[in-house]
């Protein structure tokens, strides 16, 4: 990925995200109120054509920036916090202590359970329980990420504590906790933040997935996965924009969010000066050593 | 000298783009004849490694030649195009790295790996089998037909250099570049592969000997350029350069180099074994004695392909350390030392036995009593980059470190923080900066500076200046001597490095696989070591002085297995002085003038009684 593709993520996802907020006001039509032009071809007057029951398809999937995002960017939050602390229990020995050993031992297996269900089945079950609409498809979309930060966050956890600097920590006298939220957390959460934002691109794909399965928000809430299989049972009689357009928005979406993800990770560790030989001062910190008595 | 194997010719190298470029490498010259070696010395980023991989005509990425000349056995390798030049890597030049484990293919054996180099040269595959054992052979590994089918993480550190030294030389090179070779080994091994590489070349080989090490040069290279900034300050035979340097940076390197003394050169009058008189390391009452290890045994439990092993990297520990004395903890690595650190600094538990710290066994201190433990014991580990968080200025590493026990009000804070850093040398400048933006030198006297925080009464150093440089080894090392001198400290300092702690010791802990072999005085172990071990530690520690006389083999073999120690004493497999009965009989600590000592056979004299041969 060249500097000016990773521009135009970045670039993308800015705008997906203003979408986001005044997308519903910037359809040109009522993106909820059928109409009577049904199936129309894309024109002038509807770039993106119309559905079956008359919605025009540009409105649908411009107002559905907000329900994908806002679902994605609240479960992935969620899953965030949750993550967290569970990857905290599963990854930290808190100085050797036997009961977090077996809670954290606890939590890997669980952890485990949860990865091994494939995630739309999970999904569609998690929907089924709790019935349609966007707070149970958040809690899916949530409950399926929390492994992910948890596993990611356990295993920098675990690099931290294995460096030199948590050993230092208790030599001088720090408490578990302190040093814990002082040392070991912050320098853990780098790759699982940066992950956060590919995890935006996929919980939108999960989300849509559930939707186009009938297990996601309740109609007529603009969807994209919705609207796909809503405009399927057209494709093949010729009424291809239906499924085409959302499709195309939806994919740019999750592969731009993904390749943001990594630019805010590669920015993450060049601001951590990976290779301190680089920095242009070190040259004359070396001459300043050699000078010393 | 007839026309010189390797040739290099006004090599200039750069590297980055833009403002961020540098010439790692301004203009080097030299040149190495059949049979010689030639030492090429500097510390980390002088650019000795870019020059040597420029023999081969590689460049690391963002790496580039400018001008200058490489010539391999009478061909420019450098103005070649890459096709020609990998024809000239193997039969033409060939190269060791430091680290054999990561240049070796992890999935493939040995073997394997040697035949390949040679089928990609043409030979035919029983040709190259039949080569493959026999370069194996040639390098010192004992039994070339078993080795060859073992893969690289089976073989010990030693026996891996090895391995990687007959990969290099399978296509029989004319010219070989040594990178660091034996920076990574313990000095009793380190002296096998040096004898190695000086065998080959009075075969005929031209080897370019890259080291960091003083002592090491001196005895093996027939002559020696010293690099600095990308340039070669000076150079010439070692006698010459090593007796008498002209270059001001030379002289700096080599008064940093720690020498030990000749044996009998500090004159210790020796004392008869039988003396009545009793030793002063083992006559400590109450009073002075701060550390108190009884009986201490710490054992790991690993497991590996479902088989439970037990690591015994300590076992039946007795030993006493003294108020405001100074103890060096040596031995090679797996000997147990930084473990022993560890458990003086209740950083681990022992498995049997106890630890403790003024009159108090350590396992039973309360909460209250640990945090005043902690007060009064600190460390300062190897590795002061890892000890240190990325994120915190060295101003908030010590502030934390202060309040952590009480000092808070910021005025008071400030003036300690400014008194730590005149203590360890540091200008104060650097208070802003992070650990990213400090030389390693600086970083480890940050750590030592957060170390002495609290007052301490003991600190416990865990290799400290293993991971500097020479020039800057000595420096540190002498911030350790001034707070043992000084300030009253007690010191315990784990080293495998015996010149570099000499100044600072009173005392040394002789380990060898989890036991204690000699608990001596300093000077009477320097001058007299008395336990075959100690002897093959301190024979094989490479020193300057000793110019054309490469360190003695007296250790046979590699450290033993400390999942299965032998039996009676644990050095006599590998000890030149072993009878039946070190087999069978396990030999007491026992005390003597001057100090403690654990053999049947001790030596007589200072001098290494036998040799073994290679």
């Amino acid at each position: 990925m060249n500097r000016f593709g990773r521009r135009l993520a970045v670039g993308y996802v800015l705008l997906a995200l203003v979408f986001a907020v005044v997308g519903p006001w910037l359809a040109p039509y009522d993106p909820e109120r059928p109409t009577a032009d049904v199936l129309l071809a894309p024109s002038l007057d509807h770039p993106m054509g119309t559905d079956a029951s008359g919605l025009d398809v540009l409105s649908v999937t411009v107002a559905a920036f907000r329900t994908d995002l806002l679902i994605a960017v609240c479960a992935v939050g969620i899953s965030l916090l949750v993550g967290i602390v569970l990857g905290v229990l599963a990854g930290y020995s808190f100085g050797g202590s036997r009961v977090f050993r077996t809670v954290g031992v606890t939590v890997d297996r669980l952890l485990d359970i949860v990865q091994s269900i494939p995630v739309v089945i999970l999904g569609l079950a998690l929907v089924a329980t709790f019935g349609r609409g966007v707070p149970s498809v958040v809690a899916a979309v949530a409950f399926v990420n929390v492994p992910v930060f948890a596993r990611l966050l356990r295993a920098s956890v675990k690099s931290v504590e294995r460096s030199g600097m948590v050993q230092a920590c208790r030599s001088i006298g720090l408490s578990e906790r302190t040093t814990l939220r002082r040392h070991v957390l912050p320098n853990s959460l780098d790759s699982t933040l940066a992950n956060g934002s590919i995890a935006v691109g996929t919980a939108i794909l999960l989300t849509a997935a559930l939707s186009f399965l009938g297990a996601g928000v309740r109609p007529p809430t603009p969807e994209w996965g919705a609207l796909i299989s809503n405009g399927a049972n057209y494709v093949s009689t010729g009424q291809w924009w239906i499924s085409v357009f959302p499709g195309l928005v939806l994919s740019v979406t999750v592969v731009t969010f993904a390749v943001a993800g990594e630019v805010i990770r590669a920015a993450v560790a060049r601001s951590r000066g990976k290779a301190a030989a680089e920095d242009p001062t070190f040259e004359a910190i070396v001459q300043d050593e050699m000078r010393m008595p | 000298m007839s026309s010189p194997r390797l040739q290099i010719d006004e090599l200039v190298i750069g590297a980055g783009e833009g403002d961020r470029s540098s010439t790692p490498v301004r203009g080097a010259s030299l040149a190495i004849g059949a049979g010689e070696i030639l030492g090429l010395v500097g510390e980390s980023g002088s650019g000795k490694t870019l020059t040597g991989l420029a023999c081969l005509g590689l460049f690391q990425p963002g790496v580039r030649p400018v001008s200058g000349t490489v010539t391999v056995d009478g061909q420019a390798i450098s103005a070649l195009p890459e096709r020609e030049r990998r024809k000239l890597r193997g039969p033409s030049v060939a190269m060791v790295f430091q680290d054999p484990l990561s240049s070796f293919h992890p999935g493939l054996t040995i073997g394997s790996q040697i035949v390949h180099s040679l089928l990609d040269r043409g030979v035919s595959r029983a040709d190259a089998k039949k080569r493959c054992l026999e370069v194996l052979g040639e390098v010192g590994l004992p039994r070339p037909d078993a080795q060859a089918k073992r893969y690289p993480h089976q073989l010990s550190g030693g026996m891996r250099q090895r391995a990687m030294i007959a990969l290099a030389l399978a296509n029989r090179p004319r010219v070989l570049i040594a990178d660091e070779p034996t920076t990574a080994l313990d000095p009793t091994v380190q002296a096998g592969i040096l004898r190695l590489l000086r065998r080959l070349a009075d075969d005929g080989l031209a080897i370019l000997f890259i080291s960091h090490n003083l002592g090491v040069v001196a005895g093996l290279c027939d002559r020696v350029a010293v690099m600095y900034q990308g340039q070669i300050v000076e150079s010439g035979p070692t006698a010459e350069l090593i007796g008498a340097p002209r270059d001001a940076y030379t002289k700096t390197l080599l008064a940093a180099a720690p020498t030990l003394p000749e044996p009998g050169e500090l004159g210790i009058e020796a004392v008869p074994v039988d003396a009545p008189r009793v030793a002063a390391v083992v006559d400590v009452d109450a009073e002075t004695a701060l550390f108190d290890l009884r009986g201490v045994s710490r054992h790991f439990t690993t497991r590996s392909r479902g088989r439970r092993s037990t690591v015994h990297a300590l076992d039946g520990i007795d030993l006493t350390i003294r108020r405001n004395t100074s103890v060096g903890v040596v031995g090679e690595s797996g000997s147990g030392k930084s473990t022993l650190a560890r458990l003086l600094g209740a950083l681990d538990h022992p498995s049997t036995g106890q630890v403790s710290f003024d009159g108090q066994d350590i396992a039973t201190l309360s909460k209250e009593q640990m945090r005043s433990f902690r007060r009064r014991v600190q460390f300062v580990f190897q590795d002061a980059t890892s000890s240190l968080d990325p994120r915190y200025t060295i101003r908030d590493t010590l502030a934390e470190a202060l309040s952590t026990h009480g000092v808070r009000e910021p005025g008071e804070q400030s003036r300690r923080i400014a008194a730590l850093l005149d203590q360890v040398r540091l200008p104060q400048q650097l208070l802003g900066r992070h650990p990213r933006e400090l030389s390693g030198g600086q970083r480890q006297r940050v750590a030592i500076a957060r170390a002495l925080a609290p007052r301490p009464e003991v600190l416990i150093a865990d290799e400290p200046v293993s991971a500097l440089d020479v020039s800057i080894q000595a420096q540190v090392m002498e911030v350790f001597r001034d707070l043992a001198e000084n300030d009253g400290l007690t010191l315990v300092m784990v080293s495998h490095d015996l010149a570099l702690i000499r100044d600072v010791c009173d005392t040394l802990v002789t380990l060898y696989n989890g036991t204690i072999m000699e608990n001596a005085e300093a000077d009477t172990y320097y001058d007299q070591p008395r336990h075959p071990y100690s002897a093959a530690l301190l024979d094989a520690m490479p020193n300057p002085r000793h110019i054309g006389r490469l360190p003695e083999v007296l250790a046979l073999g590699e450290p033993a297995d400390p999942t299965a120690p032998p039996s009676g004493c644990r050095f006599h497999p590998r000890c030149t002085q072993a009878q039946d009965l070190c087999a069978s009989t396990v030999p007491l600590l026992r005390p003597e003038p001057g100090r403690e000592l654990a053999c049947h056979f001790p030596l007589q004299v200072a001098a290494p009684a036998r040799k073994a041969e290679l």
